[in-house]
């Protein structure tokens, strides 16, 4: 069942294109992943469907309402970038999530966090770039939503963080859910993704099912990914 | 709405508690000057108190700074965008930021005045007496003060507007605060164009007219503040 409807998706900045003509419909219960070179369009295309970046042409719809402010209630975005003040303690930004999303658990924060070892309160300006990446995927694992969003989760994260948050995305795949992940690292992020979208310059050049790549072709996401994109 | 006000006040505490700690010292200051001079407080009752006003001054200023630079810090970094990143409405937290803005500063007002009505007090009782006997019997001082406050908001709405135009359509440029000041003169003209011979008049019928109509302006000003944010802003 769809979920997520992407239409024409035109995002540009002055002569410069972001998105080009995207046109997408996201399933319930898959785990997407979005892969393409810097530049290729991937964080915009989040954001504009977290509704953080305006689309220049084109629509989007989450479950047939039109994506704005009140769509976020059914999105949880991992941006890459830092969005937290850096005065502010952990436990701040904890209580600052439970009271503006609905469906957040603060128990499960709390969960979250002791697992990945990370103190309440010390102040964000202490954190280091891993540390910042686990307090912002705790945020979204926290939240109990339909479609889920991370960009770049496993970036400046040491490895046992990788392998939980890995198993924590894993664990959360149900078939009422929708996951879409950005990542450079192809090899650690196979075993996750169901179905992968290939981005260039904005627009979607190739659409591929892992599982049949496997059965059918027996090739790495990483060999694809260097057929794709011609290197 | 109170919640993102709560986080608007925590996230400035930084400054408050600053300001606090310098008032304090200085109440402390004139209170060890006031018994350890020589010359008594019948001689020279006024003692410290051209600083304490001074450094009231200087903490409206730094208010002002603080609470225009934050708003634009929080447009314009990337760690700031948590707040835009809720599923509340852009109206609803330009509100709370405006909201949190007048709650401090009115804060800040009524504890220096109070800091000053107390000195004041100490070395002229009969005065102060006099004082609050004009406050309980002259509305319109209370009047004014509100009118007052209330055009502290819309300055500050101003401020926020041209902020937010600035950021949704000109980001790409270069001297963005330059850019605002400008943004800001051409929103106060057209208001002004709009507005200004109409509250003229009706300034003229009375004080809690042209209240409200200041408060009106300012609701439009958040309203498209919000409206910006929620259908034509990237963050």
């Amino acid at each position: 069942m769809k979920n997520l409807i992407i239409n024409n998706l035109t995002k540009g900045y002055f002569k410069k294109k972001a998105l080009n003509n995207f046109s997408y419909s996201f399933k319930k219960g898959i785990v997407y992943g979005l892969i393409g070179p810097n530049g290729s369009g991937k964080t915009t295309l989040m954001k504009t469907i977290y509704g953080l970046v305006k689309p220049t042409k084109g629509s989007l719809s989450f479950n047939n309402n039109k994506i704005s402010f009140k769509t976020r209630k059914n999105i949880a975005f991992m941006p890459t970038e830092d969005i937290f003040i850096p005065s502010l303690t952990a436990l701040d930004i904890l209580k600052f999530y439970n009271n503006n999303f609905e469906d957040f658990s603060l128990e499960k924060a709390y969960q979250i966090l002791e697992n990945m070892k990370l103190s309440l309160d010390e102040k964000i300006e202490t954190f280091s770039t891993g540390m910042k990446m686990r307090l912002k995927v705790t945020l979204c694992l926290a939240r109990n939503v339909e479609f889920y969003m991370f960009d770049e989760p496993l970036n400046g994260i040491d490895i046992i963080s990788k392998d939980l948050i890995k198993n924590t995305i894993i664990s959360m795949t149900t078939k009422d859910n929708t996951i879409l992940i950005s990542s450079h690292a192809l090899n650690e992020m196979e075993l996750i993704l169901e179905q992968v979208l290939f981005l260039n310059e904005g627009s979607l050049i190739r659409d591929i099912n892992l599982e049949e790549l496997r059965d059918t072709e027996n090739k790495s996401l990483e060999s694809v990914y260097w057929e794709v994109y011609n290197v | 709405m109170f919640n993102l006000i709560q986080f608007e006040i925590i996230k400035r505490k930084r400054l408050f508690i600053i300001l606090g700690t310098i008032f304090l010292l200085l109440q402390i200051y004139r209170i060890y000057s006031i018994y350890t001079s020589n010359s008594s407080i019948t001689n020279n009752p006024f003692i410290g108190l051209q600083l304490h006003f001074l450094i009231f001054f200087i903490s409206y200023i730094a208010f002002l700074y603080s609470s225009i630079s934050n708003f634009f810090k929080d447009m314009n970094s990337t760690d700031r965008t948590m707040v835009f990143m809720t599923p509340n409405s852009g109206f609803k937290i330009i509100s709370s930021k405006f909201l949190a803005t007048l709650i401090l500063g009115l804060c800040l007002f009524l504890f220096t005045f109070l800091l000053s009505f107390a000195n004041f007090y100490y070395i002229s009782p009969q005065e102060g007496m006099k004082f609050i006997y004009h406050l309980q019997n002259d509305l319109t001082i209370i009047r004014r003060i509100f009118l007052g406050i209330v055009t502290l908001g819309s300055f500050f709405a101003l401020v926020f507007l041209s902020i937010v135009i600035t950021k949704t359509f000109l980001s790409k440029l270069k001297f963005k605060t330059l850019i605002v000041i400008i943004v800001m003169f051409i929103l106060s003209k057209i208001f002004n164009l709009i507005f200004w011979d109409n509250l003229n008049e009706i300034s003229s019928i009375g004080t809690t007219i042209s209240t409200i109509s200041i408060i009106l302006i300012t609701t439009v000003m958040l309203w498209i503040s919000g409206w910006l944010i929620d259908n034509k802003t990237d963050f």
